[in-house]
């Protein structure tokens, strides 16, 4: 199976605090991965090393090394900005910039320099109807982003995402504030992206991982207990903490 | 005694503490206006001081009350905004940020008087600059530092961390963070500061004398020295000149901080506006 991001005996710390443990994974190309475990298990910090999110914490400390299409993330001089705008990540809680909805869609480009009109109006509206926002916005794309709802705002945040034209999208449970209907559209659209994009996804539910996964990995306390494809990690999972977490005795 | 009672208690006071500093407010300024208001003509607006100040207007010094002001904040905001955003995003807490806090606190309890010899024996004489609106608005720039400082760092600490994870997490650099996500945000409680700040820099007084001197004549550049409103108000009343003249001055001076009030909050609501409704 070809892979985009490999993960090679990495480890991550933010002071004392070991977050992960050693971990060697792979993540396939214009698949989706879910990451799942209980809370404080290193999922977050998973994402955040994909685009060196990690790296804004005090005190953080790698080891081990991360490959995206088999280049390091660790070389010296790589261009940070260019990796979090190939390795696009949103967040849990739907974040609506305080701008307009076009200027929320547009803000990674324009940070990246991109300034033409024309151009910013296309990603604006491809990025929207990707993330099944265009229909309830296009009339208003000059009102705050503010205005909208949780929902609408965390189709904005995805949107604002995939304006970058990223590779990889690093999903943050990304409807942990949301209602089901919300939700349900979300998992639809992801769905959708996956052949386009790869995306790493921690989801907020075991049910939302087996509905979406292609591949899974459950991790606990920073180390990856499990890793399989498909739904074998939560149909017959091999290790016994697996299977005790899938089918809720703990966590 | 029973909780409904001590709450009608509690709420009396806070009652009482509120209207009572309302009432402080429009007795002073009420007292003012009502002394100075019958002097305020046009002639005493745009007209040059005579006879010490006894006769004519108090043009000059609404000149040398507003070019100060502005000489000073134009000195300190950048530097005020720069410092605070040094210590709130580029630094996390250490010895150093420690020490500047420290720093700024001590100097916003300086009495402004020091600020004036200070000043006097540095920017007046070491850097013969003279009595001159230079020497003066360097000085009131020191003096309401911290004041900027401050105020922009809590305004920026109110900004949420998540629009600084998005901004970085869409590829900004952290100097793009600032500029597009934080300062937008934090720009209404920015103003607001550098209002405070203006209104200690005209009110201030003997920092003024000492740096700024009390020349009655239009500025001619920036070595020339100005007398402020503040300034002529004190002068006319110790000085025993003209107590109606003096009031006039003060009545001037209110109305001038308060015109500047309502055109930056009215600046600052339509900023707020535009993030939010548009």
């Amino acid at each position: 199976m070809d892979s985009k991001i490999e993960f090679d005996h990495y480890t991550l710390a933010y002071g004392r605090d070991t977050v992960l443990n050693d971990i060697t994974l792979s993540v396939a190309r214009n698949a989706v991965l879910a990451v799942f475990g209980p809370a404080g298990s290193g999922k977050s910090g998973f994402l955040r090393s994909i685009n060196r999110m990690a790296e804004l914490e005090p005190n953080e400390r790698h080891s081990g090394d991360i490959r995206m299409d088999g280049t390091s993330l660790f070389v010296p001089g790589v261009d940070l900005p260019a990796l979090r705008r190939r390795a696009a990540m949103v967040f849990a809680q739907p974040v609506a910039l305080p701008m307009s909805i076009y200027d929320n869609v547009s803000y990674g480009l324009r940070l990246s320099g991109k300034r033409e009109r024309r151009q910013l109006d296309e990603a604006v509206e491809r990025s929207l109807r990707a993330a099944t926002l265009w229909d309830e916005v296009k009339d208003r794309l000059d009102s705050s982003g503010l205005n909208l709802s949780g929902g609408q705002q965390q189709r904005l945040s995805i949107a604002r995402a995939l304006a970058l034209g990223p590779e990889v999208l690093l999903l943050d449970a990304p409807t942990a504030a949301l209602d089901p209907i919300s939700t349900g559209k979300i998992e639809d659209m992801l769905l959708d992206l996956k052949a386009n994009y790869t995306i790493v996804i921690v989801p907020h539910s075991i049910q939302q991982a087996a509905r979406v996964a292609d591949a899974a990995a459950f991790f606990l306390n920073g180390s990856c207990v499990e890793y399989g494809p498909g739904n074998q990690l939560f149909v017959s999972p091999r290790d016994t903490r697996t299977e005790q977490y899938v089918t809720g005795r703990f966590g | 005694m029973t909780t409904a009672r001590t709450q009608r208690i509690a709420f009396g006071c806070i009652w009482a503490a509120a209207v009572l500093t309302l009432a402080v407010l429009a007795l002073v300024v009420g007292l003012i206006m009502i002394r100075g208001l019958p002097s305020i003509s046009w002639g005493f607006l745009s007209g040059s001081p005579e006879n010490l100040g006894r006769d004519g207007g108090i043009f000059p010094t609404i000149v040398g009350t507003i070019v100060l002001g502005a000489v000073s904040l134009l000195i300190a905001t950048p530097l005020g905004v720069g410092a605070a955003i040094y210590l709130t995003e580029y630094t996390h807490e250490s010895l150093l940020t420690r020490a500047i806090r420290f720093g700024t606190e001590s100097l916003a309890g300086v009495p402004s008087i020091i600020f004036g010899l200070f000043g006097f024996i540095f920017f007046v004489t070491y850097l013969q600059m003279g009595w001159s609106i230079l020497a003066g608005g360097l000085t009131l720039a020191l003096m309401v530092l911290p004041t900027i400082i401050r105020t922009t760092e809590e305004a920026i600490r109110t900004v949420p961390q998540s629009y600084r994870n998005v901004s970085y997490s869409l590829g900004a650099t952290r100097w793009q963070m600032v500029t597009t996500a934080v300062l937008p945000s934090a720009l209404p409680g920015i103003v607001t500061g550098v209002i405070l700040a203006f209104g200690r820099a005209v009110s201030e007084t003997a920092a003024v004398i000492f740096t700024a001197g009390t020349a009655l004549n239009l500025p001619k550049s920036a070595f020339s020295p100005v007398r402020t409103m503040a300034v002529h108000f004190y002068i006319l009343a110790v000085e025993g000149i003209s107590l109606e003249k003096a009031y006039a001055t003060g009545a001037v001076l209110i109305v001038t901080v308060l015109l500047i009030n309502i055109i930056a909050s009215s600046l600052i609501t339509r900023l707020v506006r535009r993030q939010v409704r548009r």
